[in-house]
């Protein structure tokens, strides 16, 4: 299915879960939250056909 | 996915597995906080607590936790922020630190470089673009600091280190053969003011969580200078660590402070030129100075 995350589009297996979708997108899920709808939702979240996700960074930038 | 209240949960805590929803996890958060300072004796009533506040997430979530902590323990709260001259970064989050503390009535103070030092990182950088400017910075704004607490008649000065930094900074010693450095990690001096860390046992993403589900704001830029940095290798080298084996971090501070204590070799003395709390004869800020020609 596709998940967009960000600006990206993605492939992820059907039944992926954010972690999935991280991992494809070759981001550490160490160093993000994730919203779907403006709104955080945990790492393990399932995700749909077309969801679009965002990340927010976690690292400090100083 | 529910949070054990029943609500639907935002965040994940790896480790344990537990899911929590913004309620929880924000009474979480600030449990670990105040158990973390009443574990370290941190605060005492009538206090007057210098927060060092940069803008950034860790400083302004820990001032608003502190504010809000006010609430129940009587303390005089002083915001103060150090400018280390670095334009379209300093400026930009000290524009963020000023709404904030106005909205939550707390008093602010600006200490910069400048005035300080007679230097800006700026141009210590235009000078000298191969200089390694975290050094300088980090030291130059140590000293600031405590002197920014001495000259608000502070008896304690709250950071916004959170557990990463820990971890990181005990890494760091660690792989530079520090010990001496690592003994003062847990130690402090009659000559500085007494430095607390009330966040130093709640992860960096918790924190992040905490300012989102709570509308603290925070400037999230990074500074131009940072790239070239050992702290940002140590902080992805953990990060890879955590994602492979959860726990990592908490092992690392945990196997630290079940270290038998560590006797720092030396006394703090003051600094020949400039008074300051140092280990040597000179202190490193006047180090540094004297390597860059100032002063």
């Amino acid at each position: 299915m596709k998940v967009k995350i960000n600006d990206n589009s993605i492939e992820v297996d059907k039944d992926s879960n954010v972690f999935d979708a991280l991992k494809a997108a070759k981001i550490n899920p160490e160093t993000v939250l994730v919203k779907r709808n403006n709104k955080l939702i945990p790492h393990d979240a399932a995700l749909k056909d077309n969801d679009h996700i965002q990340t927010v960074t976690v690292i400090s930038g100083g | 996915m529910n949070c054990k209240c029943g609500r639907d949960a935002v965040y994940l805590r790896v480790q344990e597995g537990v899911h929590y929803c913004p309620a929880c996890l924000s009474r979480q958060t600030e449990r670990q906080f105040e158990k973390t300072i009443s574990k370290g004796k941190m605060l005492e009533k009538n206090d007057t607590v210098a927060v060092g506040v940069s803008g950034g997430k860790d400083s302004m979530v820990l001032l608003h936790l502190m504010k809000k902590l006010s609430e129940k323990l009587p303390m005089k709260l002083i915001a103060v922020t150090v400018d280390e001259g670095i334009a379209g970064y300093r400026d930009r989050s000290i524009g963020a630190i000023n709404e904030f503390v106005k909205a939550m009535d707390i008093e602010h103070q600006t200490f910069s470089f400048e005035n300080e030092f007679d230097i800006t990182i700026d141009n210590l950088v235009k000078n000298d673009p191969s200089i390694k400017s975290c050094t300088y910075c980090g030291v130059f704004r140590r000293t600031l600091l405590n002197k920014a607490a001495r000259e608000v008649s502070a008896t304690k000065l709250a950071v916004g280190h959170n557990l990463d930094d820990e971890a990181q900074s005990i890494l760091m010693n660690v792989m530079r053969g520090d010990v001496t450095r690592m003994a003062r990690l847990a130690k402090t001096s009659e000559h500085f003011v007494r430095r607390i860390k009330p966040m130093k046992n709640i992860p960096e993403k918790e924190i992040v969580a905490y300012a989102i589900l709570n509308n603290i704001p925070y400037f999230d830029g990074e500074c131009p200078n940072s790239f070239n940095n050992a702290r940002r290798d140590v902080q992805a080298l953990l990060n890879n660590m955590e994602q492979k084996y959860p726990g990592t971090k908490s092992n690392v501070i945990s196997f630290y402070r079940k270290l038998p204590t560590l006797e720092e070799k030396g006394i703090i003395m003051r600094c020949a030129k400039c008074g300051e709390p140092s280990s040597h004869e000179t202190c490193k800020a006047c180090e540094l100075l004297d390597k860059v020609g100032t002063k």
